[in-house]
C-alpha cells in the first residue's frame, strides 16, 4: 500500500512569539497508508485536533516536514493551488454539525463542495445523488437541515465531503456532540467510507469503544505520540493508558481488574462481545471443575 | 416550537407562478410596482385589481394566507387613508363640512387610490417574492440579476452568499436564543416584570452570550467552508442553474403589454386627478 500521510519531526505551536515553550505538537513522526482506518486518541489539549488541522492546511507546521498525498506542506505554505489540491484530497468533518452546513436545503449543501471545485452541472448532480445514497440520506434531499437530528446532520456533512471524492477523510471528534443513536449512525457511515469507498480514515475521538473499532490506534499525549499500534496492542497496556488520563474499553477494563485479582484471562480483548464470550467460556469451564476458583 | 418558524412564508406548490424563474418574478414585481405608480385612470386601476386577482387565483394559495400580509399593515393603511381624506384640499366646494374638517371629492379619490396602490403592492410582491419563491431561489435570482455589477467590482457573489448563510442560521440562532433564555431563567433572571427600561436591561444577559456564540458559529463555519475548497465565487459552478423558459418570456411580455396599455390610457382617458402625479 502506498503512503498517504507522512510526518517527520512535525511540530506546531499556537503562540506565535514563543513557539518552543509549549508546542501543541512536539516532533511527531508517523506515516499513514492509503486505505487505512486509524483512530487518534488523546485527552483534551493533547494535540490531536491540531494534528488534524495540519493535514488539510487549516494550520501550517511550525517545524518539521509533512507530506500529504506526496505534496510537502511547509511552514510558509502559500501556493493557493496546492492548498486547494490538498483540501480536495483530504476532507474534514468537524464536531458541531450545525457549524458546517452552509445551505438551507440538504442537497444544496452536499453540492457546495463539488460546486467549489468548478465541476460541470451533470457531474455535480451525479455526485450529490451518489453521496446522499452512500450515507442513506437520499430521501431527505429536499429537507431543511435544521429539522434533522444531530446524527443525520453529521451524515449530511459526510456526504458533502464524499461528494468531493477525497482520498482521505478526517473526523475531528465528529461524534462528540451526538446522542448514542446519532453516534452509532455516524460510526457506521465512517466505517462504510473506509470499507466501501476505500477512503483513508483518521478518526479523532476520545471514545475508547470507537477507537477499538479502527485498524490502528495512535495515542497522542502532550503533543507526542504515546502509543501506536493495533487496538489490541494499545488497549492491553491498561496501566500506561491510565497514567496519561485515558480509559480503556469497559470490557477490557473488567478483564484487567479480574486479571489483577489472579484470574487467568487474556489481555487483548477489546470488543464487548469478545469480552462477554471470553467470560462466559471461563465461567463455564471453571464451574465444571467444581467452581472452586470462581 | 420556535424552531418551526418559516422565514419568508414560502408556500409549496406547483402553480405557474411557482415554476417561473425567480429572476422573472423579481422583474415582474418591479414592473408591476412601476405600473401601479404610473397608472392614473380608473380603468387602469380596475385592470390592475383584476390582474392581481388572476395571479392570486393562479397561485392556488388560500386567500387567508395572502391577506395575513395585509392585516399587518392595516393600521398604517387606515392612517394614510385618513390623512389623505382629511387634508387634501380640493378645488370645488367641500362635500362635507364639519367643524374644521372639510372633505373634498379629490380627498376621497386620493385616499382610495393610495389604499389600492399599497394593497396591490403588498399582494403582488408577497405573491411573487415570498409565497411562491423559496429564499434560496430568491437569493440565486438576485445574484444572477446583479451579476453584471461584478464588472465594476461589486462583490455580488459574496453578498448573495451572506444572505444564504443568514437564512441558514436563523433557525440555529433561534434555538440558541431559546437555550440562553432557559439558562438565564434557571439562574433566576426575570424578563417579564418591571418597567420598559428594566425589561430592556434584562435582555442584555441574553444578547451577550448570543453574540459570542454567533461569532463562534461564524468562525467554525468559515473553517468548514475553507475545508470544502470554498474560495469565493471565481471558478465556482452551480448544480442548479437558472434558465429562462418560454413561460418566463410570455409572462414578462404579458405584464409589459399591460404596462404599456396603462401608460397609453393615461393619455386618452380623462385621468382622475392631475395632482396624483405627486404621489
Amino acid at each position: 500500500m502506498s503512503e498517504f500521510i507522512r510526518a517527520e519531526d512535525l511540530s506546531f505551536a499556537y503562540e506565535e512569539d514563543a513557539p518552543k515553550v509549549h508546542p501543541a505538537l512536539d516532533r511527531i513522526s508517523l506515516s499513514v497508508d492509503s486505505g487505512e482506518y486509524v483512530a487518534v486518541l488523546g485527552h483534551n489539549g493533547s494535540g490531536k485536533s491540531t494534528f488534524a488541522k495540519l493535514l488539510n492546511v487549516i494550520l501550517t507546521p511550525s517545524d518539521g516536514r509533512l507530506y500529504v498525498d506526496g505534496k510537502e506542506i511547509t511552514p510558509d505554505f502559500s501556493d493557493e493551488e496546492t492548498v486547494f489540491d490538498v483540501r480536495r484530497r483530504v476532507g474534514m468533518i468537524f464536531q458541531n454539525p450545525d457549524n458546517q452546513l452552509v445551505a438551507t436545503i440538504v442537497e444544496e449543501d452536499v453540492a457546495f463542495g463539488p460546486e467549489n471545485l468548478g465541476l460541470p452541472r451533470e457531474e455535480i448532480r451525479r455526485r450529490v445523488d451518489m453521496a446522499l445514497d452512500a450515507v442513506g440520506m437520499r430521501e431527505f434531499a429536499h429537507h431543511a437541515p435544521h429539522h434533522l437530528s444531530g446524527g443525520q446532520k453529521q451524515r449530511i456533512a459526510i456526504a458533502g465531503v464524499l461528494a468531493m471524492k477525497p482520498a482521505c477523510m478526517v473526523f475531528d471528534e465528529s461524534t462528540a456532540m451526538l446522542d448514542p443513536r446519532g453516534r452509532s449512525e455516524v460510526m457506521s457511515a465512517i466505517e462504510k467510507m473506509n470499507r466501501e469507498e476505500n477512503i483513508t480514515v483518521l478518526h479523532i475521538t476520545h471514545y475508547m469503544d470507537e477507537a477499538a473499532r479502527a485498524d490502528r490506534v495512535i495515542v497522542i499525549n502532550d503533543g507526542k505520540i504515546f502509543m501506536d499500534g493495533t487496538p489490541k496492542e494499545v488497549f492491553s497496556r491498561v496501566d500506561e493508558l491510565r497514567s496519561v488520563g485515558l480509559e480503556v474499553p469497559q470490557g477490557t477494563e473488567l478483564l484487567h481488574a479480574l486479571r489483577a485479582d489472579g484470574f487467568e484471562l487474556p489481555a487483548d480483548l477489546i470488543r464487548p462481545d469478545e469480552c462477554i464470550d471470553c467470560l462466559a467460556e471461563y465461567l463455564e469451564k471453571h464451574s465444571k471443575n467444581g467452581g472452586a476458583s470462581v | 416550537m420556535l424552531k418551526d418558524i418559516t422565514f419568508g412564508q414560502y408556500f409549496p406548490g406547483q402553480s405557474l407562478l411557482h415554476r417561473l424563474d425567480p429572476r422573472t418574478k423579481i422583474l415582474l414585481s418591479l414592473i408591476f410596482i412601476v405600473i401601479l405608480f404610473v397608472a392614473k385612470t380608473p380603468i387602469a386601476f380596475l385592470l390592475m385589481i383584476l390582474l392581481t386577482a388572476v395571479f392570486v387565483e393562479m397561485s392556488k394559495i388560500p386567500f387567508g394566507t395572502i391577506f395575513k400580509g395585509i392585516r399587518a399593515v392595516l393600521i398604517l393603511l387606515l392612517f394614510t387613508a385618513a390623512i389623505n381624506l382629511f387634508l387634501t384640499k380640493g378645488q370645488g366646494t367641500p362635500l362635507l363640512e364639519f367643524w374644521v374638517i372639510k372633505i373634498y371629492a379629490e380627498g376621497i379619490w386620493r385616499a382610495v387610490i393610495m389604499a389600492v396602490r399599497v394593497v396591490l403592492l403588498i399582494l403582488i410582491s408577497g405573491l411573487f417574492l415570498t409565497y411562491t419563491t423559496t429564499p434560496i431561489a430568491l437569493t440565486d435570482g438576485i445574484e444572477s440579476l446583479l451579476s453584471p455589477l461584478k464588472k465594476i467590482r461589486i462583490p455580488v457573489h459574496e453578498f448573495a452568499m451572506m444572505i444564504t448563510i443568514a437564512l441558514r442560521f436563523i433557525p440555529t440562532l433561534i434555538e440558541e436564543t431559546d437555550r440562553v433564555i432557559s439558562a438565564q431563567k434557571a439562574r433566576g433572571a426575570d424578563f417579564s416584570s418591571g418597567g420598559l427600561i428594566k425589561r430592556a436591561r434584562a435582555l442584555i444577559p441574553i444578547l451577550v452570550p448570543l453574540l459570542v456564540s454567533s461569532i463562534k458559529h461564524a468562525e467554525d463555519l468559515a473553517t468548514a467552508m475553507e475545508c470544502r475548497c470554498y474560495r469565493g465565487g471565481d471558478g465556482r459552478t452551480r448544480m442548479v442553474k437558472l434558465t429562462y423558459r418560454t413561460r418566463d418570456f410570455l409572462m414578462l411580455l404579458f405584464v409589459l403589454a399591460i404596462g404599456a396599455s396603462v401608460f397609453v390610457l393615461n393619455h386618452y382617458i380623462p385621468i382622475l386627478l392631475p395632482d396624483l402625479y405627486y404621489f
